[in-house]
């Protein structure tokens, strides 16, 4: 599917001067962006555990503030995509950028605020702002797929303006652990194929994706051993969660080899005994950490996620029948049955990977984010609320958005859920 | 030796002074910008009425949002943790459930019979229902908030207050008093109003007997009242309901000081 999108941008003024105002203001809201994101990554500069090789993911996470610098960095034509349901791999052997398209910047939303509802997804309002600017990664992008996961994105080709790069809609089936939503599943991967041959004006080669595949599975074997020194607290939940973010725009292979560089350099188990907390819900992207940083601030680790912006973007894309149907059909199966998206229906999946991971390391609690307006992951809170305390482990909800307001406020929570962890 | 417990919250600066776990004195005064100057003041009055010298004293636990900015502070404790305490200290190990009305958040603490806290329920970055909502009410009904219990008791026929939020609520109040309402049955409205609100953040929680309501708007007869009749269930108030969490970081610290 193929939108083009009437005009919304024509709700900015249309006299030149109003234009010139338009102007201003947005060179005023681009210099707080620039603050904003300077701010978050000096104070992880300051940080004690701060290293050297992770100022290269600090620059990653900074790109989308210097688009110009995303051309010069990385080979496009670039795809931007929402969520994580599109395989990166395809994208990839056709010769395509993937970036994920998120955003943890709360200065860029007064672009957007006067076009959306005043109680939408943060990170919906930043990253539809991204596209008002006159530079920026969105507006990049050669071509943005969005898989219908939430309402929010559902609604997404309606808030992106005009000027947007053209978007593809995937139908993403709500049931996945059936024959029909997996087959379907599968139909969509084909038919993004077919559209991206369209783009890239060739087809597909076989061997072209086995090596895309073969070139992810590097990384995701990478992503695994920073799972696993994260479980075994070598490295911070921050951190982690910064690494994984900086997945989500970097080149595969550039990324594989800085991640091996910092898991080399963080082999020493910090020596404190601070309770290990889970830290579940709602996305966490750069700038935007104040949600990891004051659990850490309160005394605790985040010793795991399933956040779809760091452990849940681990695909692990493996193959069994190397043709093209048998690549195709692993891709499509690893970005959508493992998926514990709470816009599924089937999701039992997601409850019980996190109650296997909170046994299986020790882990007492969980800390649920949400961000106001996420409704799936609000939905889902009440009954994980139940069952996880039936299971004897504490519970914690946190609702926030992108501002900095209520950071005393959810200290003050943290630290009394940290006093009922020891 | 003297232990003292101060509780910099955001409407008010309270200080107690406790000796093992006796309540020897205590004081409450606005929160202003000058933190430093207020607990110091205060630490002062403490001294002169319990009339104890500097080295009588153990040292003093900090709690509330501005448990930081205090320098001299020995230990610095959560506000939720210092509640539970103090709570089960006072209500002499009774208290299971703790409702804490706070000057700009509304607490809800499940504590086990060792003051640990087991469960808690806080409401998000808004004043609805909280003290400062009380402040906005009295400041518009030209009534000390002290005297909002006694006023309610005069309401012959209650209002309905739809709005808790402190902005909302506001305007609601401006047309109710155009409208010819009495402020006595505002009063008894916002009361109402605000229980509502409580039994809602109680949410999931169980309300496990014996409940205690403290903080500021704690020692509101009016309000009490409500959050009994909303809750359907038999609520305690502690003497001095504004001391709880003070008291309870005190108590922290001494016990801290004992073991050690």
């Amino acid at each position: 599917m193929f939108h083009k999108k009437e005009k919304i941008e024509s709700m900015w003024l249309n006299s030149a001067e109003r234009n010139n105002s338009k102007a201003k203001i947005e060179q005023k809201i681009k210099k707080e962006i620039q603050e904003e994101y300077r701010r978050q990554a000096d104070s992880l500069r300051k940080r004690d555990d701060f290293r050297e090789e992770l100022e290269y993911f600090l620059e990653i996470l900074s790109l989308p503030i210097s688009p110009r610098e995303v051309k010069k960095r990385f080979s496009g034509p670039f795809v931007g995509l929402y969520c994580i349901q599109a395989p990166l791999e395809l994208f990839d052997a056709l010769g395509f950028h993937p970036i994920r398209l998120c955003s943890g910047s709360l200065a860029i939303q007064r672009l957007s605020a006067p076009f959306l509802p005043a109680l939408s997804c943060p990170l919906i309002k930043s990253c539809i702002s991204a596209f008002y600017l006159d530079e920026s990664i969105e507006k990049l992008c050669d071509i943005v797929v969005v898989p219908t996961t939430c309402d929010w994105n559902t609604k997404l080709p309606e808030m992106i303006p005009e000027k947007a790069s053209p978007l593809y809609i995937m139908e993403l089936p709500h049931i996945k652990e059936s024959e029909r939503g997996q087959i379907r599943w599968l139909e969509e991967i084909y038919e993004l194929k077919r559209f991206l041959q369209q783009r890239a004006g060739r087809k597909l080669n076989r061997r072209q994706l086995q090596i895309s595949v073969n070139k992810y599975m590097k990384g995701w074997q990478v992503f695994g051993r920073l799972i696993e020194f994260r479980r075994k607290r070598l490295i911070c939940g921050t951190w982690s969660i910064v690494l994984a973010n900086a997945f989500m725009i970097d080149d595969v292979e550039s990324w594989t080899e800085r991640v091996n560089i910092v898991l080399k350099n963080y082999g020493n188990p910090k020596g404190n005994s601070n309770p290990g907390v889970f830290l579940a819900g709602s996305p966490v992207f750069f700038p935007y950490l104040k949600i990891s940083e004051l659990i850490e601030e309160a005394g605790m680790d985040i010793l795991a996620d399933e956040l779809c912006t760091s452990e849940r973007l681990m695909a692990s894309v493996v193959y069994d029948e190397p043709s093209e149907y048998g690549l195709l059909k692993a891709l499509s199966e690893r970005y959508h049955l493992p998926c514990s998206c709470p816009t599924y229906i089937d999701n039992d999946r997601r409850l019980k990977n996190i109650l296997n991971t909170m046994r299986a390391y020790n882990i007492k609690g969980i800390v649920y984010h949400l961000l106001k307006g996420c409704h799936p992951y609000d939905i889902e809170s009440f009954y994980f609320e139940k069952v996880i305390k039936e299971n004897g482990f504490h519970f914690l909800k946190i609702e926030s958005d992108y501002s900095r307001e209520d950071r005393q406020n959810i200290l003050a929570r943290l630290e009394a859920f940290r006093e009922t962890l020891c | 030796m003297i232990t003292i417990g101060i509780d910099l919250g955001t409407a008010a600066i309270k200080v107690v002074f406790i000796d093992k776990d006796n309540f020897l004195w205590g004081k409450a005064l606005p929160t202003l910008p000058q933190h430093v100057k207020i607990c110091e003041q205060l630490l002062k009055e403490g001294m002169e009425t319990v009339s104890v010298k500097k080295e009588d004293i153990a040292g003093i636990a900090t709690t509330g949002y501005g448990k930081r900015l205090f320098p001299g502070s020995k230990k610095i404790i959560d506000e939720i943790s210092a509640n539970a305490v103090g709570a089960c200290v006072l209500s002499k190990r009774r208290a299971r459930t703790i409702i804490n009305i706070g000057g700009q958040d509304v607490k809800v603490i499940k504590v086990s019979p060792e003051g640990k806290v087991e469960d808690f329920k806080m409401n998000d970055k808004c004043a609805a229902g909280t003290g400062r909502f009380f402040e906005m009410a009295g400041r518009i009904l030209d009534a000390p908030v002290g005297e909002f219990g006694d006023l309610s008791f005069q309401s012959l026929s209650q209002v309905c207050i739809n709005s808790t939020c402190a902005v909302f609520a506001e305007s609601e109040i401006v047309s109710l008093l155009s409208m010819g309402k009495s402020r006595n049955d505002i009063i008894a409205g916002l009361h109402k109003s605000v229980a509502r609100r409580i039994s809602e953040l109680t949410g999931s929680l169980y309300l496990e007997e014996a409940i205690y309501l403290d903080g500021g708007p704690a020692a509101n007869k009016g309000l009490n009242l409500a959050i009994k009749e909303e809750l359907m269930r038999d609520i305690n108030v502690f003497e001095r309901p504004q001391f709880t969490v003070a008291f309870g970081a005190a108590i922290i610290l001494s016990e801290k000081m004992s073991v050690n």
